[in-house]
Formats: structure tokens, sequence, C-alpha cells
């Protein structure tokens, strides 16, 4: 007879039903005489359940760029957090000038420059923009933002977006972008923009140890060619003046309110089409929008149509969307959706992870048999639990008795009722069947 | 998983980190739940997603690929919830919920017009009480359940994640159900079906 303290152990074996069969029917059997562990089991049933329903938070909005940043300053030194604005007219174009004279004469291939159009490559126009720095700034005064930045603080100082003409493939040279911006412009009609990157070549004194971010360049930062982080130091100019080589790979998550509800937990059942609906308020109106799904993993579309909306959204209004999904398997289940319109700026993109996705439930069955027809009882059990079941011809009538007042799986009552009348239940689909087998001399 | 996955970890590991962000942005949001859930409150969910993304980055080239990359990122970002409780134990945090005009949006829900307030008031309550219930359960208890309960980890996953033994694994996320069942208790009332 197994004790209270044996079956509440195994609790959480058997909610996932994860016994050995005897050991499962050891448990079904106690639960039935003991109403406190059957009453503990309901319990930490609720329990559970009410731990799956909790929702999926979204991160801060500004969560990414933050990661993103403190990755980069894991290769970015505090020697340059200095405005680039000091550089003035003269300097930038000095560095132009400086730059043109890298590519011709210190061009060096295989160099972190790959991926970067030929137009891009000026090297080696860092020595003398680190010089152009020194020089007394012709700005009048520094903006505040930019002030506060020029500290000693593992941020960089500014960050911006090239505009869309010049937009290039972040994670080609993935590096902290800068724009020259002096009172007066340079002679070139085109933005100038300078990038900064750094990367360890050993572990420095603090154990850091950050791997290089793409390329061997040093191009000599006079005497301290390395920031204090022991992280080498290397600067591009870069005028872009044509088309990166590839478009940004990630869509920025801006310009538009994407609020997600995903299907309540009861029910996100495998193998069901449930309805995930959305609502898009976007920052700007825009005629063409389109909202598309992308499902991943066992998950799939209930309709094979990935792009859900195509039209206009007002940021008036908040466009309220629905589509189902199907899982195959059970546990959490990830998708992304992904808005695009023709404004730039008015695009998004989230994953969502809806967990808990679970197998139809077991219904229950509360009856009781004593001495009652063994196929009687069988059926009355797969009335109640809304199973298909199948009586083998040599099933007969034996008398059974069992006390399922508790709360039984009707799977484990059946298999509970076949096994007290020396009979056996097996599963074929969603059919149970219960068969005695044969004897051995029936067999040959 | 983005499908070249394994291609970007490669390539960060021989010098080329420019794919990192992509990774980054795969997992942040389950990196953040799972941080959120462990923590309590979204600062420091928040702070900790970072922490570990920093981490993961400094590290990568150690990764050697005998787990999935996000079991092993989920270990550090265990790791570092784990050492947050430990240097700073906290009172539990009270979870943000969607309001009706969407002021707050830490939840992904819609505020559906056509619900019963009064039902979906008293469902904002019972994730609060688990929520809150959850932060009062030490953290090794509370971490299985993220782990398994929230995060849909098999055993096996919780264990290599938490690099205990599988038998460890099941007692003790028997024993933290247990425990939360403990702490809902006076409330479960109101998760009656």
């Amino acid at each position: 007879m197994m004790r209270c303290t044996n079956c509440r152990d195994n609790f959480t074996d058997y909610l996932e039903d994860s016994l050995p069969p005897p050991q499962r029917e050891q448990m079904a059997a106690h639960l039935r005489e003991c109403t406190d562990c059957a009453a503990e089991l309901a319990a930490l049933r609720r329990t559970v359940a009410a731990l799956h329903s909790l929702p999926t938070v979204s991160p801060p909005e500004d969560l990414l760029a933050r990661i993103n940043r403190a990755v980069d300053a894991q290769t970015t030194t505090p020697r340059f957090r200095v405005s680039w604005q000091r550089i003035g007219t003269v300097a930038a174009a000095a560095t132009l000038l400086v730059g043109f004279w890298a590519v011709f004469s210190h061009q060096r291939p295989g160099t972190m420059t790959e991926g970067i159009s030929p137009a891009l490559r000026f090297e080696h126009a860092v020595k003398e923009a680190d010089v152009a720095e020194q020089a007394p700034s012709t700005t009048a005064e520094e903006p505040a933002e930019l002030e506060e930045a020029a500290a000693p603080a593992p941020e960089v100082i500014r960050e911006i977006a090239p505009p869309a003409a010049v937009r290039r493939d972040r994670n080609a040279t993935r590096g902290v972008i800068r724009e020259v911006q002096p009172e007066e412009q340079p002679p070139s009609p085109k933005p100038v923009y300078v990038e900064e990157r750094r990367h360890s070549e050993s572990t420095n004194g603090a154990g850091l140890d950050v791997p290089p971010r793409g390329g061997e360049l040093d191009l000599g930062m006079g005497e301290e060619g390395r920031d204090a982080a022991g992280m080498t130091v290397e600067r591009h100019m870069l005028t872009l003046g044509s088309e990166p080589a590839a478009p940004p790979v990630a869509k920025a998550q801006a310009g538009a309110r994407m609020v997600i509800t995903p299907p309540p937990l009861e029910e996100r059942i495998v193998g069901e089409t449930v309805q995930v609906q959305m609502a898009i308020q976007p920052e700007a109106d825009v005629e063409q929008a389109q909202v598309r799904v992308e499902t991943k993993g066992s998950l799939r579309l209930a309709e094979d149509k990935p792009v859900i909306y195509q039209g206009p959204l007002s940021m008036q209004d908040s466009k309220r969307l629905a589509f189902g999904i199907i899982a195959a398997e059970t546990g959490a289940q990830e998708l992304r959706v992904d808005l695009t319109s023709e404004l730039p700026g008015v695009c998004a993109s989230t994953p969502v992870t809806i967990p808990g996705f679970e197998l139809p439930p077991q219904h229950l069955t509360t009856q009781v048999f004593h001495g009652t027809p063994l196929d009687q009882a069988i059926r009355a059990v797969a009335q109640e639990a809304k199973l298909k079941v199948s009586i083998g011809e040599r099933v007969g009538q034996e008398a059974v008795s069992a006390d399922f007042s508790a709360g039984v799986p009707g799977q484990a009552a059946l298999r509970i009722l076949a096994e007290s009348a020396d009979c056996s239940l097996q599963a074929q689909g969603d059919t149970y069947t219960v068969y005695r087998p044969a004897p051995d001399n029936d067999a040959q | 998983m983005p499908p070249n996955e394994a291609e970007i970890i490669r390539q960060c590991q021989t010098g080329d980190s420019s794919g990192f962000d992509l990774l980054v942005r795969e997992h942040y949001t389950r990196v953040y739940n799972t941080a959120f859930r462990m923590l309590g409150d979204a600062d420091g969910a928040a702070d900790a997603t970072q922490t570990a993304f920093v981490r993961a980055f400094s590290s990568l080239h150690g990764f050697r690929g005998d787990s999935s990359f996000s079991t092993w990122l989920y270990r550090i970002v265990i790791n570092v919830c784990l050492d947050e409780l430990r240097d700073a134990p906290r009172q539990p945090a009270s979870l943000t919920l969607v309001t009706d005009d969407g002021e707050e949006l830490q939840e992904r829900t819609i505020p559906d017009e056509q619900a019963d307030p009064a039902r979906e008031a008293a469902r904002h309550e019972r994730q609060e009480i688990v929520h809150q219930a959850l932060q009062r359960l030490a953290p090794e208890q509370r971490v299985v359940l993220v782990l398994y309960d929230l995060n849909g980890f098999s055993y096996q996953e919780v264990a290599t994640t938490l690099n205990l033994p599988l038998g460890t694994v099941k007692s003790r996320l028997n024993r933290a159900r247990g425990a939360l069942k403990e702490e809902i208790k006076p409330h479960l009332e109101l998760f009656e079906p």
C-alpha cells in the first residue's frame, strides 16, 4: 500500500504522466482511497494551471538598443568620447583628403573593410582625424548631450541613424556611427560619417576577453594605440556616397505599437486551431502596410497565408487583426509579427512566445462501481470521459468494483478496470481497446 | 532560432561578431521574461538581460556547442539572476499590468471591449498572486518553475541548464510546485475552475 508521502513525492510525475504504469496505478488506487492526497493533488493541479497562465511580458522598448550599446561598449574606448563636432570644417576636409591618401597608399586587402563598398574604404584617415580631434573646436559651444557623453561613461556619445539614402548594413560593419556636423559643411556633397570600432587582441588585466569584432587593423593611436581596457582602437572615415553592400538586416522596433493577445490558456491545445488577436497603431498614417506572421518550430498558421493584412493603417485608430495558429507539440510556441509599410519609420518586428500548449485534456471520471459488469463499467467511464472505446470479444461481464469519485483520468480508469479483470488496454489512434490477452494454448 | 544561428556563432568565434545582434534580437524577449520571473521587477530584469548578453558576448569564444546556444544563454541569465538575488535580496515586486488606456504596456494583451471587466480584473489578480508567490520561493525552487513551467523546458533541458542530475530536477520541481501551492493556498478559491 502506498503511503501519502510517497504519493505526494510523485505528484509532478503523475501530473506529467511520466510514471511507469504500475506506479501510476498504485497512485491512482491511493488517490481513490485517500481524500487528503486527492485534495492536495487537485490543489496542485490548479496551482500549475495558474502558473502556466502567467503572460509573456514585453521588454522595455529601449532594451534592445541598451543591449546593443552595452555590447558595443565592449569594444569602445573612452579615449574617443569627445565630440566630433569639435572637428569643424577644416579638420573634416583635411580628414577627407587624408582619407583619399590612405586609400591609394595604404589600403590593405582582407581587412575590416570587407563588406563595405570600395568607396567607403578610407582607412588610415584615423591618425589625421586624431590630430584634428585635438585641435581647438571651431564650434562655439557643445550641445549638452555631447558634453555629457564626453564623460568617461561606458556609453557612446551619440548614435545617429544614417538617413535612408545612406543607410548601410549595420551588421556588416557593426560599430558606432557618428555624424560629422560642422557648422560649415565640408566641400563634399555627400554626408560624412565617422565609424569607430575597437577590438581586443588579448585578455586585458581585468580578465575581460572580448572577441575581435571584425578585423585586425591597428591604425595607430600615437603612443596610446590601445585604450585602458587593452583594446585596439581603429576608426574609419567613411563617405557614404553609395548604397551599402547589403540592406539592414533587422527592422527597427519603432514607428508602430503592436499589442498581441495570445489565446487563453485553456484554449492552447495541441492540434487545435486557436486564435491570436492583435492590434496595431502606427505613429503615422500609411497607405501600404503589410503585416506578416512567421511561425517557428512546430507551430504553423491555420491558413497558409503569412501575410495577414495589407492595406492602410491610421495613426488615429487601432487596427484589430486575428489569425489562427496550430501547434503540433506541447510547450511554448514562438512566432514573429512583422509590420512594414511604405514609410521607413513605420515598421515593427516583435517576437512572441506563447507558453503552455498542452495535449487535449484527459476528461475525468467520477464513477463508482460495485460488482458492475466490466463492459458496462467501461462504457460508463468512456461516456463520461468522452473517450472512444472498443471492447474485445473475449471481454465478458466480469464483476468489477472501483471508486473513481475523487476524479480519475478516463484513460487511467479504463486501465484499472481492465486490469482488475485480467484484461488489457491498448490505444489505437483516438480509440481505446479493452481486450483479454489470448491464453498461450490459444495462440498455438 | 534563426536558421543560421550556428553560422553566426561560428563567425563570432572567428572574429566577425557582426551577427551578434541577431542573436540578441532572437532571444532577448524570452531572456527578459526569464529574468522578470526570477527577479520580480521590470528594471532588474532589464539590467539582468543586458548583463547576460554582455557576458554571453564576452564568453562566446568559449562556447563549444555541447549544449544548444539557448541553453547556454539561459544558464548565463540564470546565473546573473542568482548572483543578483544573492547580492541584493528583494521583496516581491508588483506585476505591471496593462491598463485600459494602454499606459503600462507590459503585458501583451489587448483591452477587450467585449470582455467582462470584472473577469479581466479577476484574471489580473490571479496572475499577480502567482507572480508574488513565485517571488517568495527560494531561488533554487523558483528557477526550476521558471524554466520548466514558464519556459517550457524539458526535464533534461532544465538539468543541462542548471547542471543538475535529472532526478534532482524532478524532485526539486515537485517540491517547488508544492511550495508554490502552499503560497497561493490562501487564495485558492480564486483559482477554482
